[in-house]
């Protein structure tokens, strides 16, 4: 086998780890394994949503979502015990994630940067919506475990208007 | 003005201690509404630092009307019908675009001056002498007049009409604090908007930011989450001046008691307009940046710095288009779209001369409550549609508004001193419903 077999043999390897890591993210949402998608996340880790295309950053501008690990324990228990008006009736969730690509990686600190596209369903007792748009994943293998530095959310529709999101994207 | 005014009666709609149940999702009042109400009211067009160059335009709709505000070479704000004097093209779509030097219509390319003027017909041939050629007022944009007040600008589509300080009225000091709250006494747009469609009636959402009788139900679970998630912090954390902590800090005081929103007081003023909060709000024991403290020491020295900063203004509502809240430089757009369909823009601002972390503060604090996706809009959203849903009962006809029926202190300026927790500022909203639906 060549060097460069080899190479291609590895990146595949990784792309393949790397997207198993968002399959799994999914289908933890999906079945609503809250505390399980919550500890996929650095101890600093960020769920962004930006509330415009392009946005740089969520300080300067608001943002739809901006859970730091504090904000998304407090929407992970609203969540989990469903009291909350909004969120009566449980709403469901049907993630698929596709065109997944590795835009970034840096193998000698374990940090990797995952570009691709989802189609996430919303199945709410007053109606369902479909979201459709981007995930940029920042990951970093801590002991040996992938997890979630910054996931961001680009929603193609962003400019709104939009209606409630009460699911996690 | 409309197709057929008998088909309702204003007058059997509202009662002293409340409204019929038809108000809220009966199309043909919703239709009534856009022309009386819509056309008739000073409604919020925009900030003037969204146009703050000329040639810098900002397109919104008031009502039915899809309205343009645009600023001139000479340096002036105009607003006008955003539709081509031709055939009716709208000229320019929604939202904002910087440094136009005409206005040009993408149908058939007549070209407007930002004064409204018509410039340029490509193909003059045919029209007959005197009709359609540059510079004939009766093809110049329509022109809508336009009032500011300390830099918000307002629209009244009907020609007549008060005056917009008229129309305000005492609310205007729940304006100055807004802007009086900047070291210099000037504010700016910044921050991006929030658009967030609504999936029922404008006037829930107006009735509801007055309303503080709810918080404390529909908002308890995010305050117990809040809290929930605190106790689990290490106490460094709970206490450090991080915006996390912010976080934690606006959402506690959605489960305030009864006595706590009733202690904070409210003003039911003239024309619909009220404000909930004064004393006190859900804003006023948040910790201030200590350099904003001595931003505004300097900008105005401390007795009237403090005297500014202590007016906490919760939500304030300018009838029946705005509701803003001066203690957190935000406001929030009522735009009806149908009877049982509205939209509402969150925008934000900074103070000028004030620190960035002011600015984050707001932002943060919207983020959290006002998104689509936030802890608190969310909830109350929920509500108005079971309202919606609810009132389709028509075997029930009224809805209560008799919580605290003729109490309240009676100032000279119109103003009324209520209880939070009162319904006046929903009676005084219903009282302006009931002027604008009959007046001829």
């Amino acid at each position: 086998m060549s060097m460069t077999e080899a190479t291609g043999i590895a990146t595949v390897g990784r792309w393949f780890e790397l997207s198993q890591f968002l399959y799994q993210e999914a289908a933890l949402l999906d079945a609503r394994d809250w505390d399980g998608w919550g500890r996929l996340f650095t101890s600093e880790g960020r769920y962004w949503v930006p509330a415009a295309h392009d946005q740089r950053d969520w300080i300067n501008h608001v943002s739809l979502v901006n859970d730091t690990s504090l904000l998304r324990g407090i929407r992970l228990a609203r969540l989990k015990n469903g009291d909350a008006a909004s969120l009566h009736g449980s709403p469901d969730s049907s993630h698929l994630v596709s065109n997944i690509v590795i835009a970034e990686a840096d193998e000698a600190r374990g940090r990797y940067i995952v570009h691709s596209r989802f189609v996430v369903a919303q199945y709410a007792s007053w109606g369902r919506h479909t979201f459709h748009g981007g995930y940029s994943h920042e990951l970093v293998r801590e002991s040996g475990e992938i997890r979630i530095c910054l996931k961001r959310v680009n929603l193609v529709d962003v400019s709104g208007p939009l209606g409630d999101i009460l699911t996690i994207l | 003005m409309d197709a057929n005014p008998k088909m309702f009666d204003v007058d059997a709609c509202v009662r002293p201690t409340g409204v019929h149940r038809s108000v809220y999702v009966e199309t043909a009042i919703f239709e009534a509404e856009l022309t009386r109400i819509f056309e008739r009211s000073w409604v919020y067009l925009g900030h003037e630092s969204q146009v703050s160059e000329p040639g810098d335009y900002y397109a919104t709709r008031i009502g039915r009307h899809p309205v343009l505000m645009v600023r001139g070479q000479d340096g002036g704000i105009r607003a006008f019908l955003n539709r081509c004097l031709h055939k009716g093209t709208q000229l320019v779509a929604e939202g904002c675009g910087v440094g136009a030097k005409a206005l040009r219509c993408p149908y058939h390319g007549w070209i407007f001056g930002l004064d409204g003027a018509l410039r340029t017909i490509p193909a003059r041939a045919g029209y007959a002498e005197g009709a359609a050629r540059p510079g004939a007022a009766e093809f110049a944009l329509r022109q809508v007049t336009t009032e500011q007040y300390r830099g918000f600008i307002f629209v009244r589509l009907c020609p007549e009409g008060p005056g917009l300080l008229d129309w305000l009225g005492p609310l205007t000091s729940s304006l100055d604090n807004f802007v009086d709250r900047s070291p210099t006494g000037a504010v700016e747009v910044a921050g991006g908007v929030l658009r967030y469609e609504h999936a029922c009636n404008w006037k829930f959402f107006l009735e509801n930011t007055l309303d503080a009788l709810h918080p404390m139900v529909v908002h308890l679970e995010a305050a117990r989450a809040a809290r929930q998630v605190a106790a689990g912090l290490p106490s460094t954390q709970a206490t450090g001046q991080t915006l996390s902590t912010f976080e934690l800090q606006a959402l506690a005081p959605f489960a305030g008691s009864y006595t706590f929103y009733d202690e904070m007081g409210g003003r039911a003023l003239p024309n619909g307009h009220a404000d909930l909060g004064g004393a006190a709000s859900i804003h006023s024991a948040y910790d201030e940046d200590p350099q904003y403290l001595q931003a505004m020491i300097v900008g105005y020295g401390e007795e009237r710095a403090r005297q500014i900063l202590s007016l906490s203004r919760n939500n304030s509502v300018a009838y029946p288009s705005l509701m803003f809240k001066a203690p957190m430089q935000l406001l929030r757009v009522v735009r009806p779209l149908a009877v049982d369909r509205t939209l509402i823009e969150t925008w934000h601002f900074r103070l000028k001369g004030a620190p960035e972390s002011v600015l984050a503060r707001t932002l943060a604090y919207s983020t959290l409550v006002n998104s689509s996706a936030g802890m608190v809009g969310p909830d109350d959203h929920q509500i108005y549609r079971q309202l919606q849903s609810g009132l389709t009962a028509s075997q029930i006809e009224w809805v209560d508004m008799s919580r605290y029926a003729d109490e309240g202190d009676r100032f000279p300026d119109g103003s009324v001193a209520v209880k939070g927790t009162s319904d006046a500022m929903a009676r005084g909203q219903f009282a302006a419903w009931r002027a604008l639906m009959r007046a001829e």
